[in-house]
């Protein structure tokens, strides 16, 4: 029986911002005329010890700012985790203090930005920014975390990885700083590593690399657990056991690789697919895309989030908005088609 | 039956002095694009497809005479004749007049919506624009011409006055579209039209493309890094790696009989949805990109290769036909 | 995709009702344009010529004219002293009169006869805020003064602005080697000595209003230009700009509808503060004697004397203060401004 490394429960982060538009949306209305933009509102799903988890989905639908969340990085303001638990090893990180849940971070739960170039510090050189993250957490001397950090910098593939650390991030190529910065998250051995688009701004061949680095990684490490935000679903089937489908800010659909490929059950997940130029390694002649477009976040539809694009939508779907149910043991989905 | 050509690059360099001090020393450059040569045929879709430094926005650069505008510095060496009318004219010999008319011609849809338009101007201006530079046509006349494109790039009519800022990034792309052809082009040149949009919206604006060739008998130049769009939209295909074509042929055979290594390893990096039971083989390519600046000798991309010999050192590979329509660039082939 | 419902607002819009939604900025704006309006009929609430004069049955206007004294019979030579004039018919009490504006003092006028005591007075009744060492009114000095002041920062602005924006988006457009040589012209223009220069004209000719003015703008439309040149070098490699171009449009129509607008931000931005800086610099100018010649209505001359012997007092503090008040009001009109055109707030949400 696997254990749960990471359990949200009802996790709800919302945004207030200006109220540009002119019009004031009674509806999520806030004093100093800010509205609410709820960006996660109400998820819950698990991460399991050695699990490799995916979260998928595209602008606005809130991948990254639950991500965010987990690690508390969500400035305040103009952001708020407003609900929810987040469970890891046991304790809620959301009810931890600013000192305690900053000790988690980069330790026992580390994360890997979209943008590599803007991630590490230009002025220093690589080896040092390493060295860095492990003297602030070991007590160790120099040379010894200088010892250990070559040793990471062999583990993500760095070719000569001495002539590397002595160089400065601008010298460094894409994938190249990328690894650099999963050293730095591996450095502390954390339990969970958050990844966040880490492949979108890299070059096709680079990122099948980095694909194949993480796979190495995992199968290094047992025990740890990886989520891996793409909007790239094909790109999570790759390397994920389990994938999680976000839209608007709520769950569609929860299921392990193969169901969601051979078997998806929500109609924007079904959408998704068909929108893909290639499956099942043929090319398409032609794409059936889904209509329409995300909804404005600060005008939401009355019901399902999906329904102004569904092509399978009923009454039901525009009044009120489904719940996620269990339709086997692993596989979730939030729609009314399959609610018994 | 063979439609003409109606775009024909021949051998077309081109490289950027690179600046060390105050005058240009001449000695180091950036070869982007180097002896590049592609037949485009008539109402047809090329895909030309690489990653990052292989200077295909060059290229597109190149075609659509904006390398003048963009980098004054560049050096372009080669010819591009281009048809219209049955009559074949190159760009040097045109006079301003007809530089200006050339605009007609040939229109480019970039890769970044959010870039691609001026924050300032309302969209129904910004699609005006092109059309008021060559006709002189009242108000209600150009109003009109652009509600027609609205409603042909599935735009809604009133959206004539907002601002940029104010649509979604598949909708600016749709505006950039009817911009490009507010003047009835011939060819549209895409370099990375959906790179930057949502996957569900890619699919809208790719079947667009499609739909408005048909109507509008357009020949496509597709450009991107994403092989797996460049094969869907294109009917052939011409594989860069670092301003060279390595592979070109007809799409189906590329996809289904890639014989360079870099296409592939190309073709193996494409993210694939889970198969039953497929023997999932990778080609994972070692060692990263090598700069533009520093081009290994010989065949250019022998660092990564994992068919390369020492010979491949030594001879530039060029581009020969192995077999019907299917060109390639390799000597181990 | 925003609500459908509304009005489309430009991003210059949207811009306005933020820095309307600043309070303070706003108000300021509000305050100090209302002003400044009102400075340019001052003379009809501060000022010696009467609004009007009823006299054997006529009706004069001296606000509007002037009149000798001897239109009125009070005197053989020089300018009618209406307020003596208003005195007189009050004691003659022949149904003629005089109304004369809220507060009766000129700025250029010598009040020695009218004056109890000393030159330098302190305030009293009459003279509200005392009178300066040549007797004149302090009061009515600092409020024409405002408009000189006003008026000089806002027109050195405007036209260093002018000369510093088309010299940046030029350079910004060109680049290359022609940029190069330009910054390094305007970094060599950059190091001409200010005061000493300042000095020398001003020994050499009489300055005025036009000739400060010129004086500042040649040393002062540098700044904007480093920010304008950024602006437009970010903006012409936009893709915007090549669209348009690959459209047909022409280079001058790109520059003037597409790059400069857009180019604009730091312009904005800074104008307030350059605004306050140009009056200081006025202000500093007339201190040390170098600037508006005498008898002009100048806070920085009035400064000059109060500090040669601070027992006047009053010709230090209310200087100092009516400085203040305006150049406050002109930084928080820059604050809001600048907060209105700060991208991080614009943006929302991350």
């Amino acid at each position: 029986m696997r254990k749960k490394l990471l359990e949200i429960k009802n996790l709800t982060t919302s945004f207030f911002i200006d109220d540009d538009s002119g019009t004031n949306l009674s509806r999520n209305e806030h004093p100093e005329g800010k509205i609410k933009l709820k960006a996660v509102d109400d998820i819950s799903f698990s991460v399991y010890e050695g699990e490799i988890l995916g979260i998928a989905g595209e602008s606005g639908s809130g991948k990254t700012v639950t991500a965010y969340s987990i690690l508390r990085l969500i400035p305040e303001p103009p952001g708020k985790i407003e609900s929810g638990e987040i469970i890891f090893c046991g304790k809620d990180l959301l009810k931890l203090s600013r000192e305690e849940i900053a000790g988690y971070r980069g330790s026992e739960i580390s994360m890997i930005f979209q943008e590599p170039s803007s991630s590490l510090n230009p002025l220093l050189k690589a080896g040092l920014q390493v060295s860095e993250v492990i003297r602030t957490h070991f007590n160790l001397s120099k040379d010894e975390s200088y010892k250990k950090a070559l040793e990471l910098l062999r583990e993500t593939g760095i070719p000569e990885p001495e002539k590397r650390m002595n160089e400065y991030p601008y010298s460094l190529s894409g994938g190249m700083q990328q690894r650099i910065l999963i050293a730095i998250a591996l450095a502390c051995n954390p339990k969970l590593l958050i990844a966040d688009e880490p492949t979108t701004s890299l070059d096709a061949t680079i990122q099948m690399q980095i694909l194949q680095l993480l796979k190495n990684i995992k199968s290094k490490r047992t025990n740890a657990s990886i989520i891996l935000i793409s909007h790239n679903l094909a790109m999570l089937s790759e390397i994920c056991d389990k994938i999680i489908i976000m839209y608007a800010g709520k769950i569609c659909e929860i299921a392990d690789k193969k169901t969601m490929f051979t078997a998806p059950k929500h109609p924007y997940t079904v959408g998704l697919l068909n929108s893909l130029p290639m499956i099942d390694g043929r090319i398409k002649e032609r794409l059936n895309a889904i209509g329409g477009a995300v909804p404005d976040m600060l005008n939401l539809p009355q019901g399902c989030r999906f329904c102004t694009r569904c092509p399978d939508k009923f009454e039901k779907c525009e009044s009120s908005e489904p719940e996620l149910i269990g339709i086997s043991e692993e596989h979730f989905v939030s729609c009314y088609l399959y609610e018994k | 039956m063979k439609s003409e050509n109606i775009i024909e690059i021949k051998n077309l360099s081109v490289s950027f002095p690179l600046r060390k001090g105050i005058f240009f020393s001449g000695d180091r450059e950036v070869k982007a694009v180097e002896d590049f040569s592609l037949n485009i045929r008539r109402g047809e879709t090329i895909g030309l497809v690489g990653e990052s430094g292989c200077g295909k926005s060059t290229v597109v650069k190149a075609v659509s005479n904006l390398i003048k505008f963009s980098a004054p510095e560049a050096k372009i060496k080669g010819q591009i004749n281009y048809f219209r009318d049955g009559c074949a004219f190159q760009l040097p010999e045109l006079k301003e007049r007809e530089l200006k008319e050339f605009r007609k011609y040939i229109q480019v849809v970039f890769q970044d919506p959010y870039s691609s338009l001026n924050p300032r101007m309302t969209i129904g201006r910004a699609i005006e624009e092109p059309i008021s530079n060559f006709e002189k046509i009242n108000k209600e006349e150009k109003r009109e011409r652009v509600n027609n494109l609205l409603e042909k790039t599935g735009l809604r009519k009133d959206l004539y006055g907002r601002y940029p800022h104010e649509l979604s990034g598949g909708q600016r792309q749709r505006v950039v579209i009817a911009r490009a052809l507010s003047v009835n082009p011939e060819v549209l040149v895409a370099d990375e039209p959906v790179s930057a949009l949502d996957v569900s919206i890619q699919a809208q604006i790719i079947n667009l493309l499609q739909d408005l060739q048909k109507e509008m008998n357009l020949t496509i130049l597709f450009v991107s890094h994403d092989l797996a769009v460049v094969e869907h939209i294109s009917s052939e295909i011409a594989v860069m790696y670092l301003g060279k074509i390595v592979e070109m042929g007809r799409s189906e055979e590329i996809f289904n009989k890639p014989e360079h290594p870099y296409t592939q390893a190309l073709l193996s990096a494409i993210p694939r949805p889970f198969i039953e039971g497929q023997a999932k083989e990778r080609i994972v390519l070692t060692g990263e990109i090598p700069s533009p600046v520093d081009k290994p000798s010989g065949c250019v991309f022998r660092t990564r290769c994992f068919l390369a010999g020492s010979e491949c050192a030594e001879i530039v590979p060029e581009l020969r036909e192995t077999t019907a329509g299917k060109y390639a660039a390799c000597i181990k082939l | 995709m925003m609500n459908e419902a509304n009005k489309s607002i430009s991003p210059l819009r949207k811009k306005w009702r933020k820095f309307k939604s600043i309070k303070r900025g706003y108000y300021s704006l509000q305050v100090l344009i209302f002003c400044y309006m009102l400075s340019f009929i001052l003379p009809l609430f501060a000022g010696k010529d009467a609004l009007v004069v009823k006299f054997n049955g006529q009706y004069y206007f001296p606000v509007l004219k002037y009149y000798p004294a001897s239109e009125f019979g009070i005197g053989s030579h020089g300018e009618a002293n209406y307020r003596y004039l208003k005195k007189e018919f009050e004691n003659r009490n022949s149904g003629d009169f005089v109304l004369m504006p809220v507060y009766p003092y000129g700025p250029l006028e010598n009040l020695l006869d009218e004056v109890n005591g000393v030159p330098p007075t302190p305030p009293s009744a009459e003279h509200v805020l005392g009178t300066d060492d040549r007797a004149r009114d302090v009061l009515s000095r600092l409020l024409y003064g405002f408009n000189t002041s006003l008026s000089f920062g806002i027109f050195v602005t405007l036209i260093s602005f002018l000369i510093g924006t088309a010299a940046g988006a030029v350079l910004g457009y060109k680049g290359g080697l022609f940029d190069s040589y330009g910054q390094r012209l305007i970094e060599i223009w950059s190091t001409l000595p200010f005061l000493f220069i300042v000095i020398i004209i001003s020994s050499l000719f009489q300055p005025d209003f036009i000739l400060l003015s010129v004086i500042l703008t040649i040393f002062g439309w540098m700044g904007i230009s480093y920010y304008v040149r950024a602006e437009v070098y970010r903006e012409k490699s936009l893709d915007y700009v090549l669209s348009s171009y690959s459209a047909g449009t022409g280079i001058t129509k790109i520059l003037f509808k597409h790059i400069i607008p857009n180019s604009l931000t730091p312009v904005l931005s800074f104008a307030p503060f350059a605004v306050a800086a140009n009056i200081m610099s006025l202000i500093s100018l007339d201190f040390l004697g170098f600037g508006l010649p005498p008898p002009e209505p100048s806070w920085g001359e009035m400064l000059s004397q109060g500090l040669r012997d601070m027992s006047r007092w009053w010709l230090v503090v209310f200087p100092l203060a009516v400085q203040f008040l305006t150049l406050l009001a002109i930084v928080f009109i820059g604050e809001g401004i600048r907060k209105a055109f700060d991208p991080k707030e614009n943006s929302g949400i991350i």
